[in-house]
């Protein structure tokens, strides 16, 4: 059994033109791409809707969840490739192409010293590091962990999924989610707290990774929507509506798609538990 | 010629047998490819004799007018190993349509497999971890079908699919035909570490009953344009901790480990190779591409996995270095060990990118099983490229043409990452 964690703070950062940077954050974030700087935002928000609790910053973990991670960056380091020519290409755009980056900017930002891992699948990007973080949280590897999935926009994706059928609205997503896993204890009344999460993959075609045609979600609960999903960021900007907005014990939400099944199963904590004194 | 075996001055450290602590979790299988050889008996070979294959890039690989050489893996990335494992799952499969990254993964899983007496029968019939770090393993890096696409033409989407088909963790499942917890750790050049860090915990938490863990990299004209522009890379061969380092070499290749659960092993009668002991991770917080200079990070990292295993510095007799060969890494990774080691506790310090290249996600796996093979033997051989002390770097390693005796078999690996992050593992061998 693992050490129950809550959920005790979530935010969605959905800054297309950058608006929702912050004043302090914007001179740092000037070369980062909107990836990253969304991954940010979110994170910097939703930390600062946590529970007040004096942390070393080696204490707190950061997870991101990524499908296609920096991808668009990648195409324009390779623009500066094609365009420019060897030993011309940009530096600058190669170093924020690498995956990790968002971790490696959230963690210099918030000055957050724990672990950083970035989880890239094409499936649950979400779910994957949010599974991670509670092994690391279970094993007391950290204390609180900042959990992050992130999609940017990519024309050339874009363009994969309107010759593969998909409609206009179901195109990529660019936004980030973020939420603040912490022991239960330390949990407010009326936030969920994690029981299971399970992911199962099979294998595909892959263009079904990409349109994620066939995936739909389902609850228990009768205040919970029942639907399609159609990108990697629709499970948690879902559940970021729907939290403390259930009066059920317990919620499962059950995810079939045609590359596996996920299932996510919380209980809300309605009554004041101990307060552990930080 | 190589020096006889020199047994260092600091051999009294006390050894201290396994004890098999509850994060502590069997490895019973090993396998990898390289420059420096196709399976772990060729690279042990190969580091012993110091013959490093570095070499301009191969024209097979792509073409390049820039002189900064690496370390590629053969030129057919499928070893034997892995060419029996496929023409057991997949009857039908063609090289080609596996990216490079995972025909290295797929030699490495099938040696690795094959050493832990772990055939394709008793796998299907267990919960099977993946957890793999890659950096250039896990994008879309097809420059034909991007060319076309933005002169606005409607190039094939096979690539795309290929890409999507790509995901290492799962294409390596699909191919064994294992279900379990799956994982692309993503975290740049310490993603193989993480990896087996990860499926350590999974291990050890009961998420699956055995683990194949590590990392691969293929190399890519992308990733060798970007460290050309990031001023990282050296024209000669690299060298690491020399004083006339310049630089890194990239090179390509994948380190898999199979972990277990000790008492299953035994239940195969496979004792263990030895043991995944501790592990830890940790950010700089500091600089997007440069290291914290005295390593702050790395320093949190290592004490962390000293911790997981129940050890102290003084029980390890081994350090196998991120040692990239670049200025800004070697320094503060040699800051950082100079804070970690106690004066009186003379660890051997080594690095094997001299020997491999910087193959990037797959270095943590790489280098986990260089750490386990010198610690079985019980000699390490030194740091190919490594000849003239540095006197700005306050530890030094093993220099070229040197080999030491390990007092202890439990030895550590490290990572340093773009983005700040940091892993190490503490690594016993069986004695």
């Amino acid at each position: 059994m693992r050490q129950e964690v809550a959920v005790t703070a979530m935010s969605l950062s959905t800054n297309k033109d950058n608006e929702s940077v912050p004043t302090s954050l914007k001179k740092t974030l000037r070369r980062a791409d909107g990836l990253t700087a969304q991954a940010v935002v979110a994170a910097a928000q939703a930390l600062a809707k946590a529970p007040l609790r004096e942390l070393a910053p080696v204490e707190v973990g950061i997870f991101v969840g990524t499908a296609f991670g920096p991808l668009e960056t990648n195409f324009r380091f390779l623009d500066t490739l094609l365009d420019d020519g060897e030993g011309q290409a940009s530096p600058t755009l190669f170093s924020h192409s690498v995956h990790n980056m968002a971790a490696g900017y959230i963690s210099r930002l918030l000055d957050l010293r724990g672990p950083a891992l970035t989880m890239t699948t094409f499936a649950w990007p979400f779910l994957t590091a949010l599974d991670t973080a509670w092994q690391f949280m279970a094993q007391k590897k950290v204390r609180r962990a900042l959990v992050t999935a992130v999609e940017a926009k990519s024309a050339v994706l874009e363009d994969a999924l309107r010759r593969l059928g998909a409609s206009d609205d179901s195109v990529s997503v660019e936004e980030a989610v973020a939420c603040v896993l912490d022991p239960a204890e330390w949990a407010p009344p009326g936030h969920p707290v994690l029981q299971d999460i399970e992911i199962n993959e099979v294998p595909c075609a892959p263009q079904i990774l990409l349109t994620r045609k066939g995936e739909r979600w389902a609850s228990q609960s009768s205040q919970c929507p029942i639907g399609p999903l159609d990108h990697a960021l629709a499970i948690i900007r879902a559940l970021t509506h729907l939290r403390g907005k259930s009066a059920d014990d317990i919620l499962t939400f059950n995810i079939a798609s045609l590359f596996g099944d996920a299932r996510l199963t919380w209980c809300t904590n309605s009554v004041s538990l101990k307060e552990e004194k930080p | 010629m190589t020096p006889p075996a020199q047994s260092p001055d600091h051999s009294i450290t006390k050894k201290r047998a396994h004890q098999n602590t509850k994060s502590s979790v069997a490895v019973t299988g090993m396998g990898c490819i390289s420059a420096a050889g196709t399976d772990t008996k060729s690279h042990w070979i190969n580091i012993n004799k110091s013959t490093a294959r570095c070499s301009p890039m191969p024209d097979w690989l792509f073409h390049t007018e820039l002189l900064y050489p690496v370390f590629a893996a053969p030129q057919e990335p499928l070893s034997e190993a892995g060419r029996d494992l496929l023409e057991d799952t997949l009857p039908d499969f063609t090289t080609g349509a596996m990216s490079r990254t995972l025909n290295l993964a797929v030699s490495a899983v099938a040696e690795a497999l094959n050493q832990a007496g772990i055939g394709l029968q008793y796998l299907r019939g267990k919960k099977v971890g993946i957890a793999l770090g890659t950096t250039v393993g896990c994008t879309f890096n097809n420059e034909d079908y991007y060319e076309q696409w933005r002169r606005g033409m409607k190039p094939d989407l096979a690539p795309i699919f290929h890409y999507l088909s790509g995901n290492l963790a799962q294409a390596l499942h699909g191919i064994l035909g294992t279900h379990g917890p799956s994982a692309v750790v993503t975290n740049a050049c310490a993603s193989g570490t993480d990896a087996i860090g990860l499926a350590k915990g999974w291990i050890a938490s009961g998420a699956c009953d055995l683990a194949v863990a590590g990392g691969a990299d293929e190399l890519s004209r992308i990733a060798y344009n970007g460290f050309a522009g990031l001023q990282l890379s050296d024209t000669e061969q690299c060298r690491p901790f020399d004083r006339h380092r310049k630089g890194l070499n990239l090179g390509e290749g994948a380190g898999l480990l199979v972990l277990e659960e000790e008492g299953r092993a035994l239940e195969r009668g496979i004792p263990p190779l030895g043991w995944v002991r501790g592990y830890g991770s940790a950010s700089d917080a500091w600089h997007p591409t440069a290291p914290h200079p005295e390593g702050r990070g790395l320093k949190c990292a290592f004490d962390q996995a000293l911790a997981d295993a129940g050890l102290s510095i003084q029980d390890v007799a081994m350090i196998n270095a991120h040692g990239t060969g670049t200025k800004a890494n070697d320094l503060a990774e040699a800051n950082a060990l100079s804070n970690l080691l106690p004066k009186s506790c003379h660890v051997a310090i080594v690095s094997t990118k001299g020997m491999t290249g910087h193959t990037l996600g797959a270095a943590g796996g790489l280098e986990a099983i260089f750490t386990f093979l010198a610690l079985r033997q019980g000699v390490t051989p030194g740091t190919h490229g490594y000849q003239s002390s540095d006197p700005q770097l306050p530890v030094s390693p093993i220099p070229q043409g040197m080999s030491v005796l390990l007092s202890t078999h439990i030895g550590m690996s490290q990572s340093l990452a773009f983005g700040g992050g940091n892993a190490a593992m503490v690594i016993e061998a069986r004695q």
